[in-house]
């Protein structure tokens, strides 16, 4: 059982306290920062090039750089500091842009995913050397996720259950089991390559039982076998039945009409096709569905992790 | 787009997140979510989901190793006096580092008011154990002395309770786990505490039950606990046998 006990009164008052100030309290709040800031040894050098045509840059770009923020971070008074901070190192460097190497946004961008960073890593004050960007290249975005180990049990506990309800939910979307079954193997690290060649010919039926089989090796819960009881469900099924809107039916009006379950995986790659294509788009299909899903079911469930400890884990996961 | 117009689709704000459009289009968006709150509420959620969807399930798998009594005892192993070494052995080694109860806390403290949030786990717990952790009224824990304390209790049954875990909140928190009902002969239980504080500490202290000779109550009390995210685990009381 969850819930809020009660609060305990424990200084004799319970009276709110004046707020803490704002940062940058002195600008006016326009609603995201047209301004830097500029403080001690930031303090800008005099200008190299034209100083109205960097302010116009800066003005130019500065609500799209909240934007940046505003959909990474959970508040949006973080994501003005954040965008400030941006604009700090920023405006130091701004002799180091060259526009033949890129446009300002991508160097303004640069710039913006140290700070994020740096924010996620808890680091505010740790000095980071930028590197030029090597052409078009993004900085690396790689998921390397911390090792278990190094998380807190708390967050351990959290995020886990997290990944366990993205499981459930995974499994009981309204896509076709081949689909499911698709994802669920690429949750085990199979790749696209890998399951046309070696799964292709598998009953599907047979499939999902061994994908929660191999699940089950690997994640000792014994709430498994209810996350994939509804991808079970449907292998009774035939693919009119589970095809719910007339776009999907019509993207499998290849398959033959008998149980869902008792075909292989290849009756559902459309004839003349490219399996390992279609695998990524099954992956991505059901991901998009399970996103709209939540959507609609619980809007802002996951942004609610960002401000959480889980939150930092999962950010941290992507440095 | 502005924000009185429609909203971005859910899949373009994957997309958006996922780095996948292209430049123009992303300035439109960025531009937009700057001042669409709805728009940027969605794309909040699609940066955490994007990266917890791609998570593999080995990488779960990690995470359910160690977000269990098992993970925490195996540390305690190296920290403990020698003394308690047996006892926590054995309770890896008799329970697989189950629980009689356990419990989850949340202690916070904003301008003079302390909460807790506390929520039973119950995959921590034994196969058997009736001890699922329900709130209940304050009520004094520790004995006549403490009466006057503001204490929030949790019962293993309302009104009946085996056990009971009282939090005392406050700029730190003193958590005091009560053993009500255990068999005449059973060895008193170990209580491990675990979690990390607001700002970051780790903190892990086990301790064993011990009975008050004036009061008769059988309690531990941990002091001085910081506000963070906590779990609370009773070793199983000894006169049970492993399933």
């Amino acid at each position: 059982m969850r819930g809020t006990i009660s609060y305990v009164e424990t200084m004799g008052w319970v009276d709110a306290r004046p707020a803490p100030p704002r940062p940058f309290a002195t600008l006016p709040d326009l609603g995201y920062p047209r301004f830097i800031r500029i403080e001690g040894p930031l303090r800008p050098t005099p200008m190299p090039t034209d100083a109205i045509n960097y302010q116009d840059l800066v003005e130019h770009h500065d609500q799209r750089l909240y934007g940046y923020f505003r959909a990474r971070v959970g508040a949006d008074q973080l994501a003005r500091d954040l965008a400030q901070d941006t604009w700090t190192e920023v405006w130091p460097r701004i002799e180091t842009y060259d526009p033949e190497i890129a446009s300002f946004w991508r160097f303004t961008k640069n710039w913006a995913e140290i700070v994020l960073k740096r924010h996620w890593s808890g680091k505010s004050n740790s000095p980071i050397e930028w590197q030029p960007p090597e052409g078009d290249d993004e900085l690396p975005s790689a998921i390397e996720n911390q090792p278990a180990d190094d998380l807190p049990l708390d967050v351990c506990v959290e995020l886990s259950r997290a990944l366990f309800d993205l499981l459930v939910i995974s499994m009981s979307c309204e896509r076709p089991p081949n689909e499911l079954v698709v994802f669920g193997f690429s949750k085990l690290k199979w790749k696209p390559l890998e399951i046309v060649d070696e799964l292709s010919d598998q009953i599907i039926g047979q499939l999902a039982r061994r994908l929660e089989s191999d699940y089950a090796a690997l994640v000792m819960s014994p709430d498994l076998a209810k996350a994939f009881a509804p991808l079970h469900a449907k292998m009774e099924l035939q693919i009119t039945e589970v095809a719910r809107d007339r776009r999907t039916r019509n993207a499998y009006s290849h398959v033959p009409e008998k149980k869902t379950g008792a075909l292989p995986l290849s009756a559902y790659f459309p004839p003349d096709a490219d399996p390992q294509a279609f695998v990524t788009r099954w992956w991505d299909t059901v991901r998009r569905t399970v996103f709209r899903n939540i959507q609609r079911t619980k809007p802002g469930s996951l942004s609610a992790l960002l401000s959480s400890s889980v939150g930092d884990a999962v950010e941290e996961g992507v440095r | 787009m502005n924000p009185r117009d429609s909203h971005f689709s859910s899949d373009v704000l994957l997309d958006y997140i996922g780095g996948t459009l292209g430049d123009d289009f992303e300035d439109q968006v960025e531009r937009h979510i700057a001042q669409c709150a709805q728009c940027a509420s969605v794309a909040r959620d699609a940066t955490v989901f994007s990266k917890l969807i791609e998570m593999p399930a080995e990488y779960h798998a990690a995470l359910v190793s160690r977000a269990s009594i098992e993970g925490v005892l195996g540390k305690a192993l190296a920290q403990v006096p020698v003394g308690l070494r047996p006892r926590i052995e054995a309770w890896l080694e008799m329970w697989s580092g189950k629980a009689e109860g356990a419990l989850q806390i949340t202690t916070n403290f904003v301008d003079g008011v302390a909460s807790v949030v506390a929520e039973s786990i119950d995959a921590f717990v034994r196969d058997g154990s009736e001890w699922s952790f329900q709130p209940v009224a304050a009520t004094a824990v520790r004995g006549p002395g403490d009466e006057g304390s503001a204490l929030l209790t949790t019962a293993s049954v309302p009104g009946v309770g085996r056990a009971r875990v009282a939090v005392q909140g406050g700029e730190s928190t003193d958590l005091t786990v009560r053993i009500d009902q255990a068999p005449e002969d059973a060895t008193l239980p170990l209580v491990a505490l675990t979690g990390r504080s607001q700002d970051g500490k780790e903190l892990l202290r086990i301790a064993s039950i011990v009975e008050d000779p004036d009061t008769g109550y059988r309690t531990v009390r941990f002091a001085d606990i910081p506000p963070g995210n906590y779990i609370v685990a009773i070793e199983p009381i000894t006169d049970a046998k492993p399933a």
